[in-house]
C-alpha cells in the first residue's frame, strides 16, 4: 500500500495472562473503508484502541502517516467516553479547544438536534452516540475509528449515523475503521474487511474479492472430500455449508449449487468456523 | 485541558473554603472545641490544607474514572507527559497558591498567628503527601486506599531518609543553646543557618523523588488498562529512584558531616566541649588534654554543673555526661506526646521542666533529683496555660513549702503564676491585672516588672506578692531581656549572695538599680564604640558586652563597682563575617569565626589555648 495513513506494526496487547493482540500487523490507506469484524473477545476493540492511542502496545507500534497527528483521529468508543457531568455546550467547548476546531458550531447530523443545556450523563445511547459523532466529524479528521456503536440506534438513527460517516467519507476523504458485528445496515460501506480471532487478523479482503470467495452450497447432496468447507451448521430445519475459497470452475461440477451470500453472512460463517476450530483444539 | 482542569479544581477548592470557614462554628456549637472563631479556625485550616493537598494529589485521574472519560482524555491531541503535566500543573498552581494565600492570612492578615505553622506543614507534609498520593493515583483507584497508600509511603520513606541523612542526629532546631547570643546584632548566632537548610530541603525532597520518577517515566506507557508493561517501568523507576533516594541520603550526610558545623560549650571548670548535629561524638578539650567520647545521638549541650554535662537527645532523653569519665546515662525520658518545655532549670541538684498535660488547661511541673534520678510530677490548672507557653522564672520555699513561678507569654502579654507544690495556683496580679506587658524577674524575693511600661516591684510576704514600689513614668529601665534567656541555676547565685544590683540601658545610660534602696542610678554613657549591646549577669558580676558592626568593634566592660571598665576588646574579630559567632558561658566566652575558636575566660578574658 502506498502512503498508508495509518500503520499496524506488530501490535501486541496483553491483559494480564491472556494477550488480546498477538503481533497484528496492517496498513490503512487514507479514504479507505475498512470493517473489522470477528467474534466476542477477538481484538476487534483493543485494536481500535491501541490505533486510537487510548490503548499503548505492549510490543509493537502505530505510525501516523505523513502529516497525520493525532487531532486528526477521531474516535468513537463503544463506551461513549465523554466527560459526563458536562452539559453538551461545556462538552463542544472544550473538544472544539482542545482540537484546534475552527469552526463556531458543531456540523449538524440532520434531523438531530439536541437541547446544548442537556448533561451527557443524561442523553440515551443513541443521542450520546451521535452528539459524539458530532463532535469527532467537526476535527474533519482523516481518520474515523468506530467501535461497535450503530447498534444502540434507532433504525432511523442508524440511518442518520451511517448517511453522516458515509459523507464525510466522501467530503473529508476520511478513512473509516469500524468494529462491526452486524453488517445488514452497513453492508455497503466497506471496502475492505477485516476478520479476526484469538487477537490474530484471520482475514484481509477486498470486499468484492471476499464475496467471490465466499459461498453457501445450497441442498443436502454430500460434498466432495477437497472443497474446502469453511463453516457447517446443521439443526432440525436448515443445514448450512460454506466453501472458502470458491472456484468458480466448481460451479460447473454437477450436483452442487453455490448462493452468493451478503457480507453478514460471509463473516457469520467466519466467525462460526473460528469457534468450530476452537472447539476442536 | 489545563483551563478546565484549573476551573474544576477551583472549584472544588471553593467547596474547601466554605466548609474550612463553616466547619470552625459547628465545632464550637457542638462544643467539641472552645471558642473563639480564630483559635478553632487555624488548627482547622492547618489539618484541611494537608487533607486537601492528599486529595488534590489523589484525584488526578479521579474525574476521567468516574465520569468514564478516561479513553476520551488518553485519545485528546496530547502526548502522555503532556497530559499529566496538564492535570497536575493545575492541581499545583491551585494548591501552592492556596498554601501561599493560607500563610498571607495567618501570617499578616486578621488572624495573625505568631506560631505560624503553614510554611512547615505546606513543605514538610502537604507538599510531599501531594506529590506521592498523585503518583500512587495512577495505580489505585480506590480513593481511601489511596490516601491510606499515600500516607504509608511518605511515613516509611520519610523516616528512612531521615533515619540515612541525620543518623543519630537532631532533626530539631533548638533555639535554647545556652550561651546563644541573643543580643540585636544581626547574624551573630545564626544558629544552625549554613548547615541545615541543605539537609532539610533533602529530607523534603527525597522521600517524593521515587514516586515522582516513577511517574514521569512510565506515564508514557499509562492506558486504560495499566499494563503490565507500564507496571514494570514504573516499579522499575521506583526502584531506581528509590536507590537514588538513599545514595543522596548517604551523599548528603557524608558532604553535611564534612561540612558541619561545629559548637562548643565552655563548662564552668573552663573545659570546652566541641559538638556538632552530625557527628557521633564529641571532645572534651581542657588545656592540656583532650578527650573523644563517642555518644549516638548525640546530646544538645544544655547546662553543666563542672563535673556533668546535661543536655537532651533527639530521642527525647535528659543525658548526663560525666566530664572526667566521659560516660553518659539517662536521666529522664520525656514524653513524647506531651510537648514539653525545652528548657530545663535547676535549683540545688533539681532539675525543674514542664510538660504540657492532655488537659487543655493543665500543665504538669517535674522535679527531677539529678543524684537518685526520682521525678515528681506536679499537675497544675489554670486558664491561661491554655495557649500560653509557661516557663519557670523562680522558685523559694516559703514556711517550708516548695513554690514555683511560672511565666506564661501569649501574643506579647505576660501572666504570672505562684505554683505551689500542694497543687495550689495563686494568681500574681499587678495593680489587680494577672497580664501585664512587662516581663516578670524574681530576685531576692521582690518580683521585678520590667519592659516597656514603668517598674513594678511586688515583695512576697509569705502569703501573696504585694505591691512594694512602682516607678514613675519616666523610671523605665532596660534590664536587658535576653540577658535573662541564658541558662542559669534558679539559685544561682547561691542563697548566701543577695544581689545588689539590676544593671540595665536606660536611654543612651548604662544605669543599676539598687536593690537596697530600690532606686536607678546611672553609671554612665553608653561607650562611644557601642551601636548595640547586652548585659550579662553572671554570678556576682556584671558585664557589658558591646559593638559596632560599621566600626567593627567588639569590646566588654566590666560593670560592676559602679563604674564601665574596658576589659577587652576584640579588634581582630570581624563582625561582618557571617560565620562569626560569639557566645557567653559562665565562665568565659567563646569566639568562632571560620575554623579560628577563641576561649577568653572571665574575669579578665584571658585567652585560654587548648590542646
Amino acid at each position: 500500500m502506498n502512503n498508508p495513513v495509518l500503520k499496524a506494526e506488530r501490535l501486541t496487547v496483553r491483559y494480564g495472562q491472556r494477550t488480546a493482540l498477538a503481533g497484528i500487523s496492517t496498513e490503512f490507506a487514507a479514504g479507505e473503508a475498512v470493517v473489522i469484524a470477528g467474534a466476542n473477545g477477538a481484538g476487534k476493540s483493543t485494536f481500535l484502541r491501541c490505533l486510537a492511542g487510548a490503548i499503548v502496545p505492549d510490543d509493537g507500534r502505530v505510525a501516523s502517516g505523513p502529516g497525520l497527528d493525532k487531532s486528526k483521529i477521531g474516535f468513537v468508543s463503544d463506551r461513549l467516553s465523554l466527560y459526563e457531568n458536562w452539559t453538551l455546550r461545556e462538552a463542544w467547548r472544550f473538544h472544539k479547544k482542545e482540537f484546534g476546531i475552527a469552526a463556531a458550531e458543531r456540523p449538524p447530523i440532520e434531523g438531530f438536534t439536541l437541547d446544548e443545556g442537556r448533561t451527557i450523563r443524561h442523553l440515551s445511547v443513541g443521542e450520546r452516540t451521535l452528539f459524539h459523532l458530532s463532535l469527532i466529524l467537526a476535527q474533519r479528521p482523516a481518520v474515523l475509528l468506530i467501535d461497535e456503536v450503530v447498534h444502540g440506534l434507532d433504525p432511523f438513527l442508524r440511518e442518520k449515523f451511517l448517511e453522516t460517516v458515509i459523507g464525510a467519507m466522501d467530503d473529508l476523504k476520511t478513512a473509516v475503521i469500524m468494529v462491526n458485528h452486524t453488517l445488514s445496515d452497513t453492508a455497503e460501506i466497506p471496502e475492505r474487511v477485516l476478520i479476526m480471532d484469538g487477537g490474530r487478523i484471520l482475514l484481509d479482503e477486498r470486499r468484492g474479492d471476499l464475496t467471490a470467495k465466499v459461498k453457501k452450497v445450497a441442498g443436502d447432496g454430500a460434498l466432495p472430500a477437497d472443497l474446502p468447507l469453511l463453516f457447517e451448521t446443521a439443526s432440525e430445519y436448515r443445514r448450512e455449508r460454506y466453501i472458502y475459497p470458491f472456484r468458480e470452475e466448481w460451479r460447473r461440477c454437477g450436483g452442487l449449487s453455490f448462493m452468493d451470500i451478503g457480507l453478514d453472512e460471509i463473516v457469520k460463517a467466519f466467525i462460526g468456523g473460528a469457534y468450530v476450530q476452537k472447539r476442536a483444539r | 485541558m489545563f483551563r478546565k482542569e484549573l476551573a474544576e479544581v477551583l472549584k472544588q477548592t471553593g467547596w474547601f473554603l466554605a466548609v474550612a470557614a463553616v466547619l470552625p462554628i459547628l465545632l464550637i456549637w457542638l462544643k467539641l472545641m472552645p471558642g473563639p472563631y480564630r483559635a478553632v479556625f487555624i488548627p482547622v485550616l492547618e489539618a484541611g490544607l494537608v487533607c486537601w493537598s492528599l486529595f488534590l494529589g489523589a484525584s488526578l485521574l479521579g474525574r476521567e474514572r468516574s465520569q468514564k472519560a478516561m479513553e476520551y482524555a488518553l485519545t485528546l491531541p496530547h502526548a502522555r507527559l503532556g497530559l499529566l503535566v496538564r492535570l497536575a500543573g493545575a492541581r499545583f498552581l491551585v494548591l501552592v497558591v492556596l498554601w501561599l494565600s493560607a500563610i498571607a492570612v495567618i501570617g499578616i492578615g486578621a488572624f495573625r498567628e505568631p506560631r505560624l505553622l503553614l510554611p512547615a506543614l505546606a513543605v514538610g507534609i502537604g507538599l510531599p503527601l501531594f506529590f506521592i498520593s498523585l503518583s500512587l493515583s495512577v495505580f489505585v483507584e480506590n480513593f481511601i486506599v489511596l490516601c491510606l497508600f499515600s500516607i504509608a509511603g511518605f511515613y516509611a520513606i520519610s523516616a528512612a531518609v531521615f533515619r540515612l541523612l541525620w543518623g543519630p542526629g537532631y532533626g530539631v532546631v533548638d533555639f535554647y543553646l545556652p550561651g546563644l547570643f541573643a543580643s540585636p546584632l544581626p547574624d551573630v548566632g545564626a544558629f544552625r543557618a549554613d548547615i541545615t537548610p541543605p539537609l532539610v530541603l533533602l529530607q523534603i525532597i527525597l522521600p517524593v523523588v521515587p514516586f515522582i520518577a516513577a511517574l514521569l517515566l512510565s506515564f508514557g506507557q499509562f492506558d486504560v488498562r495499566r499494563s503490565r508493561r507500564f507496571q514494570r517501568r514504573y516499579g522499575a523507576a521506583f526502584a531506581v529512584g528509590l536507590v537514588l533516594c538513599v545514595l543522596a541520603s548517604f551523599g548528603g550526610r557524608a558532604v553535611s558531616s564534612s561540612l558541619a558545623q561545629k559548637y562548643f560549650y565552655l563548662t564552668r571548670n573552663l573545659k570546652i566541649v566541641e559538638w556538632s548535629f552530625m557527628a557521633k561524638s564529641m571532645r572534651i578539650r581542657d588545656p592540656e588534654t583532650v578527650r573523644k567520647i563517642r555518644i549516638a545521638p548525640p546530646i544538645l549541650p544544655a547546662w553543666d554543673d563542672g563535673s556533668f554535662l546535661f543536655g537532651r537527645d533527639n530521642n527525647e532523653g535528659l543525658m548526663r555526661v560525666d566530664l572526667s569519665s566521659g560516660t553518659a546515662d539517662l536521666l529522664y525520658r520525656f514524653d513524647f506526646r506531651q510537648p514539653s518545655s525545652l528548657m530545663q532549670w535547676t535549683y540545688g541538684s533539681t532539675v525543674v521542666f514542664i510538660e504540657k498535660k492532655a488537659g487543655l488547661n493543665e500543665i504538669q511541673l517535674v522535679t527531677l533529683d539529678q543524684k537518685t534520678k526520682k521525678a515528681a510530677r506536679y499537675v497544675f490548672a489554670h486558664e491561661v496555660f491554655r495557649a500560653g507557653d509557661p516557663t519557670v522564672i523562680g522558685t523559694d520555699v516559703q514556711n517550708g513549702k516548695r513554690f514555683w513561678l511560672c511565666l506564661i507569654m501569649e501574643r506579647g502579654e505576660r501572666s504570672t503564676l505562684r505554683l505551689w507544690e500542694s497543687g495550689r495556683v495563686e494568681e500574681i496580679l499587678v495593680k489587680g491585672r494577672l497580664r501585664t506587658v512587662n516581663t516578670p524577674r524574681f530576685i531576692n524575693g521582690f518580683l521585678f516588672f520590667m519592659g516597656k511600661e514603668p517598674i513594678i516591684v511586688l515583695q512576697d510576704n509569705g502569703r501573696s506578692f504585694e505591691l512594694k514600689k512602682e516607678f514613675p513614668a519616666g523610671g523605665i529601665f532596660d534590664a536587658q531581656e535576653s540577658a535573662f534567656v541564658f541558662r542559669r541555676a534558679l539559685d544561682d547565685p547561691s542563697p548566701a549572695f543577695i544581689h545588689s544590683f539590676i544593671h540595665g540601658i536606660r536611654g543612651t545610660k548604662l544605669a543599676r538599680m539598687n536593690l537596697a534602696m530600690l532606686e536607678i542610678e546611672e553609671i554612665d554613657d553608653m561607650p562611644e564604640t557601642t551601636d548595640w549591646g547586652a548585659i550579662q549577669r553572671l554570678g556576682n558580676k556584671t558585664y557589658f558586652i558591646g559593638g559596632s558592626r560599621s566600626r567593627n568593634t567588639l569590646d566588654v566592660y566590666d560593670l560592676n563597682d559602679g563604674k564601665v571598665r574596658l576589659i577587652r576588646s576584640f579588634p581582630d574579630i570581624n563582625l561582618n563575617r557571617r560565620d562569626t559567632r560569639f557566645r557567653v558561658f559562665d565562665s568565659g566566652i567563646v569566639i568562632t569565626q571560620g575554623k579560628r575558636v577563641g576561649v577568653y575566660a572571665f574575669p579578665d578574658l584571658k585567652e585560654i589555648h587548648y590542646e
